[in-house]
């Protein structure tokens, strides 16, 4: 049954984002269950969930496709405005997905020095960009979704599955100003699906260099009054250049 | 888009010096509970731009990004005045619009009248999409609530900090104007915040001393540019018929510009005051 999406006052959060910043206050976040004030839990009636359990993640596989079709599903018709809405996904990180973030997220795997970012990084988004957003893994879920779904499609996640193959596309593609517009996202995913061979090996490499041709591209043509079509021909005139690229990158995380 | 910091491979009017001639747009923005509007009107004047669009092989482009919404969408015209709706569920705090002439088509041996002496003698090969013409860019805040907007909380809240006792802080860096409590006075803060009644006193000795530093600094630097509080006032000033006769720039209109933004805070907390001591046991 749908109830209102609970949230954290943002006076709250910021309390804990301070206590983080200038106590290293970390303790919190190696424990089974986290401790809040409930008083502080709000509801949000714009939005409402069954808060659907997510799939744990075990060694070697995060499972983040098949979560972020649960959240996404979950919260289908949540409007763009409500998803920056930074106080549901930190009452999600906090106590809904505490225990799916401490396996996901293990602070204890960090050196203590670097614990607080590293909690501010992912538990929370410190402030509102799409970087922060991208590096929040359920708010992540939710946007990674949300701008590749496509109902047009035979399979609507056909995209999503591409985009979820490589940490290069949540990092540096959906933040970045080119990947705001959706019709470039959706070409760009394309035209790696439909040319397989020439990314079948040196991946992220040969998507880098897309991307940043296009970046440079971009620069005087402005790519979002281009068809998808159209976008894919400019990617089709890189082909001999894509294959040339031979490296292969580490991914980070 | 930092668009005139750009070197193009051709020369586009709007850049620099690079075409005589003029393009601007004239862009009024009307915000909605449900959407956003934009009223627009392109000015051109270079012949072969205008041809170029009357033969359907430039348009116009006005460009809308929404950074924090992951919006950005390019709306085409061929037409001078025309409107664009947006969802309102769509965008969140700073909206950025941009305003291009771009070719449609592939376009060979492309000259474009009053082009700089520098290229003259010289054609280029322009492809679909490339920019041919800049006229500006306008930022306009969408805030999610359209009353909410309006109201203080948009642009201002109150936090603590560490110390038990001391002055009362202001921070200009966030997103909001930050009053700073320390922890005595935050506490005393938190136990009356609700009492609807006290809201005029709030406004008066709290919130009007905080706007009146925010809008010193607002005439001092644009340093917080790009914070949703200066755009939420420096929309107003330009917006709110009954800000239009105060200029920011006049240090003796900053606290009269203060004083229509919170509705007169001093009347209202003297008025507060007195029913509070003709009624000493009212709860609003």
């Amino acid at each position: 049954m749908q109830d209102y999406q609970h949230i954290f006052r943002s006076t709250y959060i910021e309390r804990l984002k301070r206590e983080l910043k200038t106590q290293n206050r970390y303790e919190p976040y190696l424990a089974e269950k986290y401790d809040f004030d409930s008083s502080e839990v709000i509801d949000k009636t714009t939005v409402k969930t069954d808060y659907p359990e997510l799939i744990m993640p075990v060694e070697g596989n995060n499972y983040d496709l098949e979560n972020a079709k649960i959240i996404f599903e979950a919260y289908k018709s949540m409007r763009p405005v409500d998803a920056t809405d930074i106080r549901i996904w930190t009452y999600l990180s906090h106590v809904t997905y505490w225990k799916y973030m401490r396996i996901r997220r293990s602070v204890e795997k960090q050196a203590a020095e670097k614990r607080a970012s590293y909690i501010l990084n992912h538990w929370f988004i410190d402030s509102l960009s799409p970087g922060n957003i991208m590096r929040h893994d359920i708010a992540m879920f939710w946007w990674a979704v949300n701008m590749t779904y496509d109902e047009s499609r035979k399979n609507p996640y056909e995209l999503t599955e591409e985009l979820f193959t490589m940490l290069d596309y949540t990092r540096h593609l959906l933040p970045g100003i080119q990947g705001r517009n959706i019709n470039f996202t959706h070409a760009l995913l394309e035209f790696v699906i439909e040319n397989g061979g020439l990314f079948s090996k040196h991946k992220e490499s040969r998507v880098r260099f897309l991307m940043r041709k296009a970046n440079y591209l971009a620069g005087y043509k402005n790519f979002n009054l281009l068809e998808k079509k159209e976008i894919k021909e400019i990617f089709g005139n890189y082909k001999d250049e894509v294959l040339q690229v031979i490296e292969d990158l580490k991914e980070e995380d | 888009m930092k668009i005139n910091s750009l070197s193009f491979p051709h020369p586009v009017l709007g850049i620099s010096d690079d075409v005589s001639g003029n393009y601007s747009v004239e862009c009024q923005v009307e915000l909605g509970r449900e959407t956003a509007t934009l009223h627009i009107k392109q000015m051109l004047s270079n012949k072969t731009l205008e041809v170029l669009i009357l033969d359907k092989k430039a348009v116009f482009n006005v460009e809308v990004h929404c950074r924090q919404s992951f919006y950005r969408n390019s709306f085409l015209f061929y037409e001078k005045k025309h409107g664009i709706s947006i969802a309102a569920s769509d965008l969140l705090n700073n909206v950025e619009v941009n305003f291009f002439v771009n070719a449609i088509s592939d376009i060979t041996n492309y000259c474009i009248q009053g082009s700089n002496t520098d290229y003259h003698g010289y054609s280029f090969e322009i492809t679909n999409g490339d920019i041919l013409a800049y006229g500006g860019s306008v930022n306009f805040p969408a805030e999610k609530d359209w009353q909410a907007f309006m109201a203080v909380t948009s642009f201002m809240e109150i936090r603590e900090y560490e110390a038990n006792e001391g002055p009362v802080l202001y921070e200009l860096t966030q997103e909001k104007v930050v009053i700073q409590l320390p922890k005595k006075d935050y506490e005393k803060y938190n136990t009356v915040r609700t009492a609807q009644y006290l809201y005029p006193i709030f406004h008066s000795s709290i919130a009007y001393p905080a706007l009146l530093f925010a809008l010193t600094n607002m005439k001092r630097t644009d340093e917080y540019g790009s914070s949703s509080w200066y755009l939420n006032l420096q929309w107003r000033l330009e917006h709110e018929p009954e800000l239009g006769r105060y200029d920011i720039d006049r240090i003796d209109d900053i606290p009269k510009i203060a004083q229509v933004i919170l509705q007169n805070p001093t009347e209202r907390s003297l008025n507060a005051m007195e029913k509070i001591r003709r009624n000493p046991g009212m709860e609003e």
